[in-house]
């Protein structure tokens, strides 16, 4: 090969690399992902309040999105936003754990909320999210609700039972993995307790121990790791599956070494 | 190595007079590769009747399968799962410890349960060389410590005196009911050379030595092969191949599934230079692809606790550089440059009822590339000593191609993201006499080392039946070695040849697979999990004996005896090792027929390992008849032949003969062939 044409040959490489590293990324979309649920006009401030999810909401803990904008669907004004989540049944009504979280995406009135519904909506009764909006400008407040419809997943993200220490009702809800999958999977639940009809506070206290199986085959899975509180009753720990298919996750749950419950198991089938 | 005139006398000392006269190979355009040798520890077995010497004890009938033929080759034995697809062992090395090539191509299993070596995919008729080089000198196909197996097809016959010649056949056995046909078809030009090859097996269970009918033995096969040479010039051709193996409901009577199918497909384009003049004597240029599809199932067994399908893929690309130089007299050199990448992926689907399927990658997409140059020297290296040299060095990198699979092995705490590279030395030195006498010796001495094999790295809860447990594979496995020498004394009269070869190999880094308590069986009923590992060393060491003699104008007798014994660092036997086994065959050959009576008979191996899932093997002995007839027309023949196999209807079985599943008992078969 003469040198000039593999200078040229290699100019002409450099040149198709330059160009495959031209690409610009756009600007991300804050809502990339979600759908919107459900939405509602707050009349006095002038604000479309929307709540949106990964998917529509069902029984189990998720999180939710609610967002602030102007008619034109810009974020105009600053605002703050607190929720208040209800089922309204026939006798009674009763709210459901829930908490504020950080926002992870990158826009100005969008709010993030942990929920853990407890029941699907039906004859039962119906869920709705009463969300105040303060316009911190004008320290004017407005309440909207949004009603809801939750489904109940074809398997269950949460259980609740009586603790066998205090028997006071217990609920733990599956926040990872979402979509389990073949491999190392992160694994959180989230535990609350029920103290009044509107009061779910996190347990922080509890030791929990997890163990993977294939009820069909009666076989485990390795180096699993078993939750351990965060915060805010977030437990993280790391669950294996070696296949796909049907897996049981048994989990033992304590506190202070003494047995709240030991036969609490979710099914995973992917 | 090839001609050399030592070689070539012992040949003719094995070959009985008045036999060996008979033109080799009618018309060929004679590269020096269509002479016939056949020499005892480089066997090269010859698939055309005309020419008898040994062919004839290593092939026994013209129906028999690849398998059969290396059931009889010195050093080797069969580990036997079915009555089809036995694997190749040679010298208690076998799977990655060997290399099975076809025309010089890579080729390897697509199946994880060992159900498909590749031996499978080159039929007798199709066969021109069967080539059986024990431990490194086997190095030529690639990096190894056990050995290699070369299945060198028929090349089709270029300029000939007839533009049609070929041979069509059929038989018949009872004790498996089975029907097998073959023909194959050559047409010639002055230039150029078509051969058309074709078989087709189709077996029922068969009957064993006690009545009892093997329940899954069934087979069914098809092999198609076609291959085209073209003269390009006197010193030049262009050879193009293609072999299609198609198999069906094939049943393996010692294993939990059967094969629903397997699907061979293999090609190979090659360039081969003879040069006139000059130090280069020839050049052989090839690029080949081949792909295997295999399909296990279990939906033909009765008590199944959950239905499932196991298919595997295995594809294989490559091309090699191969020269040989005549540097002085006497003074030979081989050079090869070898690359291929092989690809692999075998799947689990299990279905349970009214459940969800449950999915797994049991060979969790892996692919290896490997880049080789190997050497070989041979000459003479003072007025008394012939040295024979082989070096190769090979490199080769594995890694896992889809995030599942890595995903799958992270869950055992294995981060196998990149490449994992392997380097891989082997080298070869045989010294002996440069003279002919009577008496004659040989010293080799050998190093080698060998890529753990797909399984050993990545395999996942892989079931073997034999001992019940699921195996896992060891992404951090090392490279196994071998350091090993062997001697050999042959003894050469005008009435037949006889020789007998001591081995020893020592090898350290010994892979083999441990139980780990702490992981659960996946497999409903296995036992637990071993996962592959190495052992601080093993040992082997054997002997092997063969002796061909002729007694008058029409006695032949070949006998053979082959011995291995191998033991681990706790001095504990090495599983899937046989006891001695002889073969004796007495033939009285006359022009138009023949009849032949043999002996078969292995001692009850007594050293055996019971956590690898085996037990005592009875000692066994049986006897075979056999005769022929054939009736010659100008240029046309019919040959009649017929047998009769384990004679005294024994049920026996052999150590590698897994689950103890006894073998046919008393087969009478009749084959019918006409040549033209």
């Amino acid at each position: 090969m003469k040198p000039s044409f593999l200078f040229f040959f290699i100019m002409l490489l450099m040149g198709l690399w330059a160009c495959q590293n031209q690409e610009e990324t756009p600007a991300p979309n804050p809502l990339e992902g979600l759908t919107k649920i459900v939405s509602a006009e707050a009349t006095t401030l002038g604000l479309q309040v929307a709540l949106w999810g990964e998917a529509s909401p069902s029984v189990g803990y998720q999180e939710l999105y609610f967002s602030v904008t102007d008619d034109e669907g810009k974020a105009a004004r600053e605002v703050r936003v607190s929720i208040t989540p209800m089922m309204q049944m026939m006798a009674h009504a009763h709210s459901c754990p829930y908490e504020a979280l950080a926002s992870d995406r990158p826009a100005i009135n969008l709010f993030r909320f942990g929920m853990a519904f407890m029941m699907p909506s039906g004859d039962m009764g119906s869920w709705y999210i009463d969300v105040e909006v303060k316009d911190l400008a004008t320290q004017a407040s407005e309440t909207v609700r949004l009603p809801l419809e939750v489904t109940a997943p074809a398997e269950a993200r949460l259980k609740s039972f009586e603790s066998a220490i205090d028997a006071s009702k217990i609920f733990v809800s599956i926040a990872a993995p979402k979509r389990p999958s073949v491999g190392i999977n992160d694994f959180e639940i989230v535990i609350h307790r029920r103290n009044t009809m509107m009061d779910f506070p996190a347990v922080e206290d509890f030791t929990v121990e997890i163990t993977p199986e294939m009820p069909t085959m009666g076989h485990g899975s390795p180096n699993n790791v078993n939750p351990v509180h965060q915060q805010n009753g977030h437990y993280r720990g790391k669950v294996n599956f070696t296949m796909t298919g049907l897996w049981r996750l048994h989990l033992v749950i304590k506190k202070g070494g003494v047995v709240v419950k030991d036969d609490l198991f979710f099914d995973m089938t992917f | 190595m090839k001609t050399s005139a030592l070689l070539l006398l012992l040949v003719w000392g094995l070959i009985p007079k008045g036999m060996a006269q008979s033109d080799p190979c009618p018309g060929c355009p004679c590269p020096s590769d269509s002479l016939r040798t056949l020499h005892l520890d480089e066997i090269v077995v010859q698939s055309r009747p005309e020419l008898p010497s040994l062919s004839r004890f290593y092939q026994t009938s013209q129906l028999a399968q690849t398998e059969d033929l290396l059931a009889r080759m010195p050093a080797c034995h069969l580990i036997r799962r079915g009555s089809f697809g036995m694997e190749p062992l040679i010298r208690g090395l076998s799977a990655g410890q060997i290399n099975v090539r076809i025309d010089g191509m890579a080729i390897f299993s697509a199946c994880t349960d060992k159900m498909d070596p590749v031996t499978v995919y080159v039929e007798p008729n199709n066969l021109k060389n069967l080539e059986i080089k024990t431990g490194t000198r086997g190095s030529e196909w690639g990096a190894t410590i056990g050995g290699s197996v070369h299945l060198q097809t028929q090349d089709p016959v270029l300029n000939a005196d007839r533009p049609w010649m070929g041979k069509i056949g059929t038989g018949f056995q009872s004790a498996a009911q089975s029907w097998q046909h073959q023909l194959n078809f050559n047409y010639t030009q002055r230039r150029l050379g078509l051969r058309l090859n074709g078989v087709y097996r189709q077996s029922q269970p068969y009957r064993a030595g006690n009545g009892q009918t093997i329940a899954f033995s069934q087979f069914n096969k098809a092999n198609l092969g076609a291959s085209l040479k073209y003269r390009l010039n006197e010193q030049s051709l262009l050879k193009a191949s293609v072999l299609l193996d198609e198999a069906w409901d094939m049943g393996y009577p010692a294993l939990p599934m059967d094969v629903a199918f397997a699907r061979a497909r293999i090609y190979g384009l090659a360039y081969e230079l003879y040069p006139a003049k000059g130090k280069l004597e020839f050049l052989e240029t090839k690029v080949y692809f081949n792909q295997i599809h295999h399909l296990m199932d279990d939906t033909q067994r009765p008590e199944v606790q959950i239905h499932m399908d196991m298919p595997g893929w295995s594809k294989t690309g490559g091309a090699y550089l191969h020269t040989e130089w005549a540097l002085a007299p006497q003074h030979q050199l081989k050079a090869r440059l070898d690359f291929y990448q092989n690809v692999v992926r075998a799947e689990m689907t299990m279905y349970p009822e009214g459940e969800a399927p449950m999915f797994m990658l049991t060979w969790p997409d892996a692919r290896r590339s490997v880049g080789a140059v190997f050497l070989a020297y041979q000459g003479k290296i003072s007025s008394r000593l012939l040295l024979e040299a082989q070096t190769r060095l090979d490199y080769a990198l594995s890694r896992l191609t889809s995030a599942f699979g890595r995903n799958q092995l992270a869950v055992f705490g294995y981060a196998v993201e990149g490449n994992i590279a392997h380097v891989l030395p082997t080298v070869h030195l045989g010294l002996r006499p440069a003279s002919e006498k009577k008496w004659q010796w040989r010293a080799n001495l050998g190093y080698g080392q060998r890529a753990p094999t797909v399984s050993e790295m990545f395999g996942f809860y892989l079931y073997n039946r034999l001992d019940g447990f699921d195996y896992l594979g060891l992404p951090t496995l090392k490279t196994e070695a071998s350091w090993q020498m062997e001697a050999s004394l042959h003894h050469r009269t005008k009435k037949g040849a006889t020789e007998l070869s001591l081995f020893y190999h020592y090898l350290p880094a010994y892979i083999l697979a441990d139980v780990d308590p702490n992981l659960s069986a996946m497999t409903p009923g296995a036992r637990g999990v071993k996962v592959y590992q190495h052992i601080p060393f093993a040992q082997l060491l054997g002997a092997e004996l063969q002796t061909s003699q002729t007694f008058g104008t029409h006695w032949q007798w070949v006998g053979q005896w082959k011995f291995t014994l191998g033991q681990d660092h706790r001095a504990q036997a090495l599983p899937l090792i046989p006891p001695l086994k002889s073969i004796q065959t007495l033939r009285y050959q006359r022009p138009r027929w023949s009849l032949q009576i043999e002996q078969e008979a292995a001692l009850s191996q007594t050293r055996f390992r019971e956590d690898f899932g085996e037990n005592q093997t009875p000692a066994f002995m049986i006897f075979h008849l056999r005769g022929s007839y054939h009736w010659q027309f100008r240029t046309q023949s019919i040959e009649l032949s017929g047998g009769i196999e384990n004679l005294t209807d024994q049920p026996y079985w052999e150590h590698l003969d897994w689950i103890d599943i006894p073998r046919p008992g008393l087969n009478l078969y009749l084959n019918l062939f006409y040549r033209f």
